[in-house]
């Protein structure tokens, strides 16, 4: 502004200003913000529910669509898939453990009897882990 | 800021605060391991100091190369391949983010909240890479803890270095020795 080139202390201290700015607030507070905002960005779609009976796979399939799945074992499950949660709608086993489990939407059901397990396998569940050094 | 300075003091500058960057590294590699802080990838952040004041007194390529400085010292001090993948990622998000925010918004902001600012960039960049490492989008669980120990110890670190740059004739114009 003056056309003075030196540089001095004074307007150091100007460049570096108070050392606490109002924006300064806002812009991390902003970025907290985001990091939460985007937890619910996580796709949730990913999940996959996964039925096995005596371990071997029946069905898998993914946790948003609307699907009925009858497994035959030594027992009968009915097992219903949609609106993002899984339940095992009727069975012939003894004492129906399956069914009082209700809608799940993370987790797993077993029906024991029958050896029928249903599990939703959260995306990317089971992949390598690693420990940051 | 040091419009009118020659290479040579540029060059000594960005000399000094490599060493300093090496410095603190090595500092904060100790702590890390002395307090094992236990949020993983989690650190103070000290060498970021020298990377701020070279992007505030030499400008982009002053900070990019004291980061790339800080990034080879913790790789020789951990001899960790993890560890470069993980600070490179942090490093080139901070330093970038820093320079855009100091270059465009730098009068609105004070060296607070763009090493605040940078030390939340430096944990997403780690985040990121963790997530490709593990193949798993799990690790977003994280962000939020990260985001927020990142912005209060990046500040802290920042706040810290406007003091000292307040305080320390060293850094006050012309007349310095730098």
């Amino acid at each position: 502004m003056s056309g003075n080139p030196e540089v001095g202390p004074s307007k150091q201290k100007k460049i570096w200003g108070k050392l606490i700015k109002p924006a300064d607030l806002l812009l991390v507070l902003f970025l907290v913000a985001v990091s939460v905002a985007a937890l619910f960005l996580i796709p949730r779609g990913g999940d996959v529910v996964e039925v096995t009976l005596g371990g071997k796979t029946v069905w898998k399939g993914s946790l948003t669509e609307e699907k009925t799945i009858f497994v035959e074992g030594k027992y009968h499950n009915t097992v219903c898939v949609g609106e993002g949660s899984v339940w095992v709608e009727d069975s012939d086993c003894p004492g129906e453990d399956c069914v009082h489990m209700g809608k799940i939407s993370g987790g797993q059901i077993a029906c024991a009897p029958n050896g029928m397990l249903v599990r939703i396998l959260t995306e990317g569940e089971g992949g390598a882990d690693i420990v940051a050094e | 800021m040091w419009r009118n300075e020659g290479t040579t003091r540029k060059l000594a500058r960005i000399a000094l605060l490599s060493a300093v960057a090496i410095v603190l590294s090595i500092m904060e590699n100790a702590l890390t391991d002395l307090v094992g802080f236990a949020l993983p990838g989690c650190k103070i952040g000290l060498a970021n100091s020298a990377v701020l004041l070279a992007l505030y007194t030499v400008g982009l390529w002053g900070g990019a190369f004291v980061g790339l400085v800080k990034i080879l010292t913790s790789f020789f001090a951990t001899g960790s391949v993890t560890v470069l993948w993980f600070s490179l990622a942090g490093t080139v998000l901070s330093v970038c983010g820093m320079w855009l925010l100091l270059a465009f918004a730098g009068r609105w902001f004070s060296a607070t909240g763009i090493s605040g600012a940078g030390a939340v960039l430096s944990n997403w960049g780690q985040l990121a890479v963790m997530c490709l490492l593990g193949e798993s989008g799990l690790y977003l669980y994280y962000l939020p803890l990260l985001t927020v120990f990142g912005a209060l110890l990046g500040s802290l670190v920042g706040f810290v270095t406007g003091l000292i740059v307040q305080r320390v004739p060293l850094f006050h114009g012309k007349k310095s020795e730098l």
